[in-house]
């Protein structure tokens, strides 16, 4: 484990019950990073959360920011500030004094005060709101008032539960991508929840994924995309095309794959151990996939017959769900499509598009 | 066919609000303006010239804001141990605490007598001499009585406070303390000064514990029923009656203003409940002390009556005997408490059921006022109501006195806004859409109400029945004005007792009292299975 690193979280665990919410997790995160905690609801990230923050204690386990300890400092000295997924805006105060809160606590004089929650507000573009009620702001007004109340003492690092949970699609989006320059260009370590794998693979550096309390995965958002360890973290990032195959060869470069589409050739991954005969789960982007009428001259390394049972037209691409063969239907998106299929068609796609998938965890 | 139909529900809905109205004006209006009109200006004048009444006047402005101070400073400690620590007998701690609704509020004083009067059992203990009757006894007394009351309307809004806010002071730096009054406080101040002018109604208007306690020491309340008892002096009481009106209804509408004006209900949505901050260390076990000091105390004040209901002469020979107990036989008091309460309690509930679909939901001409006067009696002071409907009923063109049912009447108007504002918090959290998608879906008014509606204000019905019910059965100050020879009920009758110095038939009947109103709830929370939840108040 990494001695260095800013965030360090060492075997962390906290049982609710009969239920193990956090189970055994050990993570690092550099300064100045933005690490997101992906999961399902239940799957124990908020707790990670809540424990960094000292709400909740943990059963085991010891956190370390900057090389201190957290495990026994008090909530109010921890230096996390968080936004709550309900903002948790204090309803009796105005956006001025939600903003000023910490700063009043640690003691800054009044001008500086001003000066400090001017500065943040402009941040997330309220200025000449500070006199607002809390009542009186839509949604995403909150949204950045909670974000500003929480950069304006100076956090050691930024906690972010589903903090766009509240916010309507198309706000989110641009709340999302406002949230990533302004970690940026404040150069803040950030651990953000969400369940929203766009959200987590739009704004992080490094994702960890959860499941029922334990980790599944930790990387850069390429690495999950490209090398999912397990079944469950590929669904999670939406793969949904699962083929059970059995090796059939294996040489120097590819795999060629038995299916009941067909035969399909792989990329051989040099780390991982492939013997003839094996059964092994792959999955199939359904981005890289081409749909054709006719056999295409520049075909790829597959090309399967097969048949459109359904799609769906969603403007900018087509999704197909294509059957090519028994019990095998692959799902495929067809960006800026010139007309929509139907019928049978000819499928063909790229070797790297296809890789296997083992149910591991770590 | 189908136009008829809605015509003629239509036709029906009306004839329900007219029904109610009625109802209204002659029951809550009609007592009140006999009351204000009763005396002629000079009688006021004579009435506010009198140095008795002035007295009186002084001291419940005295002691009204001293016993509120008091029961908050208590209700406060008690929801806050509550809801901020584990400590352990929580349950305990809330069984006591909501005990005292149970007993009529001057039992209370008729405990504090049997344990610090001049023959009371830790006078004698400690061989001390002390003067209980006045204020100071009426000041301890009265923060007991009313303490239940404080603590549940505050330990409501403690409980509705969303944690993660107090979560988010820490988080942003603030330690316990600075949280408790930078944070919890100001937000639960809705409910405190809710809590305030709640109280401070029942106590200013309170009559069992000074009649009982405060002897010379007269409040408004004692000095109306002086004024009517001692001296027929009707016109007097009724203009101190107006005084005593005047001031809980300006603190009726400044409550009803400031909670019409409560702006720190949750403000988003889907906030995921947790676990509030617990408050640890010295803090905790200061508040264990505390708790188990009061219920203790409570436990006292109950356990008193119990013994004294078996002791031959309290203070003088503590041997037991049962033969107070006789007198529950042949005697009507009980009986007819029950029954009166049972009335009154099933009448109030019907009638809010009823006047929440019809005034409440409806939109007609008048409407905010009769709405107004569906919450008047919350202000009405007891007293007020017992002479209001002793001098609107006793002469043509209402004739109702000297039975038993202008004391169900006047009691289940008294009952009427608990019902009614229980269905109102229900109809509010449920929205009017379920209602329209009856309506939608081809249901008539009356068929919505009976098929929708009701079946939705259950819960509300039963709770505020049982509040109605204990209500009743544990009020003086109404029925003292209304009994007439052979038709008294057990409040009157333990008074009497305790005045007549017979403290023993006294504590038996409050023991008697007591007992069946526990036994009510029991049966009625078992019906609910809400436990003792229902006596939360709707807002």
């Amino acid at each position: 484990m990494n001695e260095q690193a800013f965030i360090r979280i060492e075997h962390l665990t906290k049982v609710f019950g009969k239920t193990v919410a956090v189970n055994d997790i050990s993570l690092t995160g550099e300064k100045g990073g933005f690490i997101t905690l992906l999961g399902p609801s239940g799957s124990g990230k908020t707790t990670i959360l809540r424990m960094i923050a000292g709400f909740v204690q943990p059963d085991e386990g010891r956190m370390y920011i900057g090389g201190n300890l957290l495990n026994d400092l008090p909530v109010h000295r921890r230096g996390t500030a968080m936004v709550f997924q309900s903002y948790a805006l204090f309803p009796h105060l105005d956006v001025f004094n939600n903003v000023a809160y910490g700063l009043k606590l640690r003691k800054v004089s009044r001008s500086k005060r001003k000066e400090q929650v001017e500065e943040v507000l402009k941040l997330v573009e309220l200025e000449g709101m500070e006199n607002r009620q809390i009542s009186q702001l839509s949604g995403g007004q909150q949204q950045r008032v909670a974000l500003s109340r929480a950069l304006a003492i100076s956090p050691k690092v930024l906690l972010m539960d589903e903090p766009l949970s509240n916010l309507d699609a198309k706000l989110r989006i641009n709340v999302r991508n406002e949230i990533k320059a302004l970690q940026q260009h404040l150069g803040i370590t950030t651990i953000y929840v969400t369940h929203d794998q766009e959200e987590a693979f739009s704004l992080s550096d490094k994702i960890a994924i959860m499941k029922e309390g334990r980790l599944q995965q930790i990387g850069t958002p390429w690495e999950i995309y490209h090398n999912p360890r397990n079944k469950f973290i590929a669904d999670f990032i939406d793969m949904t095309n699962f083929v059970e195959a059995k090796i059939e060869t294996v040489d120097k470069e590819s795999i060629i794959l038995n299916t009941p589409g067909g035969r399909l050739a792989m990329f051989r991954e040099r780390s991982l151990e492939f013997l003839p005969g094996q059964n092994i789960l792959v999955t199939i982007r359904s981005e890289g996939i081409r749909v054709k009428k006719y056999i295409p001259v520049s075909s790829g390394d597959n090309v399967l017959k097969g048949e459109i049972k359904q799609y769906s037209y969603m403007g900018k691409m087509v999704k197909y769900w294509v059957n090519v063969g028994e019990g095998m239907t692959l799902s495929v998106e067809s960006l800026n499509p010139e007309k929509i299929l139907t019928g049978k068609v000819y499928i063909a796609f790229d070797k790297s598009c296809i890789y296997p998938i083992f149910d591991k965890i770590g | 066919m189908r136009i008829n139909c809605v015509v003629r529900s239509f036709n029906l809905q009306r004839l329900v609000t007219v029904l109610l109205i009625f109802f209204l004006a002659i029951f809550v209006l009609f007592p009140v303006f006999r009351i204000l009109l009763y005396p002629k200006l000079k009688d006021y004048m004579i009435m506010l010239s009198r140095p008795g009444s002035i007295r009186a006047i002084k001291h419940s402005f005295f002691i009204t804001p001293l016993s509120t101070l008091t029961v908050l400073c208590l209700g406060y400690i008690f929801a806050y141990a509550q809801h901020y620590t584990n400590m352990p007998g929580k349950r305990v701690f809330k069984f006591f605490a909501l005990l005292p609704i149970l007993s009529p509020p001057f039992i209370i004083a008729l405990s504090w007598i049997l344990l610090f009067g001049p023959h009371g059992f830790i006078t004698n203990f400690l061989g001390i001499r002390w003067n209980i009757f006045g204020w100071r006894g009426l000041w301890m007394v009265q923060s007991i009585a009313f303490f239940p009351y404080a603590y549940l309307l505050i330990a409501g809004v403690l409980e509705g406070i969303d944690s993660n806010l107090e979560f988010a002071a820490g988080n942003l730096g603030a330690n316990g303390l600075r949280t408790f009054w930078s944070i919890t406080l100001p937000l639960s101040s809705p409910g405190l000064v809710n809590a305030a002018l709640m109280v401070a109604i029942g106590v200013f208007s309170d009559f069992g514990n000074p009649i009982l306690i405060a002897g010379g020491w007269p409040v408004l309340p004692t000095e109306i029923y002086r004024r009517v008892i001692g001296y027929n002096d009707l016109e007097g009481a009724a203009a101190l009656c107006a005084v005593l009106l005047v001031s809980t209804l300006i603190l009726f509408l400044v409550a009803r203003k400031g909670l019409s004006s409560r702006s720190y209900v949750t403000i988003t949505g889907s906030a995921i409940q947790t676990e509030k901050p617990l408050v640890g260390g010295i803090t905790k076990w200061l508040m264990f002390g505390f708790c188990s000091f009061f219920s203790l105390l409570i436990l006292l004040v109950y356990g008193t009556l119990a013994v004294g209901a078996f002791t031959e002469t309290w203070g003088v020979n503590w041997s037991l005997t049962l033969k107070y107990w006789r007198v529950l036989r042949g005697s009507s008091g009980l009986p007819n408490s029950l029954l009166l309460a049972l009335l009154a309690g099933l009448g109030a509930s019907f009638f809010s059921l009823f006047a929440s679909c019809f005034i409440y939901k409806r939109r007609f001409v008048g409407k905010q006022f009769w709405d107004f006067v569906t919450l008047l009696p919350t202000a009405i002071p007891g007293i007020f109501l017992g002479i209001g409907f002793l001098l609107a009923f006793n002469t043509p063109p209402f004739v109702l006195t000297g039975g038993l049912v202008i004391m169900v009447l006047s009691l289940l108007v008294w009952n009427i806004p608990l019902a009614y504002q229980a269905n109102i918090a229900i109809l509010e959290q449920i929205g009017p859409e379920i209602e329209e998608a009856a309506l939608n879906l081809g249901a008539s008014l009356m068929r919505a109400f009976g098929n929708v509606t009701v079946p939705l204000l259950r819960t509300s019905f039963l709770s505020s029945f049982t509040m109605g019910f204990l209500r009743a059965v544990t009020n003086l100050s109404i029925v003292i004005f209304l009994i007439s020879p052979g038709q008294t009920t057990a409040t009157v009758q333990i008074l009497g007792s305790v005045r007549y110095g017979e403290l023993g038939i006294a504590a038996v009947l409050a023991t008697a009292l007591f007992a069946t109103a526990l036994l009510i709830v029991g049966m009625m929370s078992f019906l609910t299975k809400k436990s003792m939840d229902i006596f939360v108040r709707g807002r």
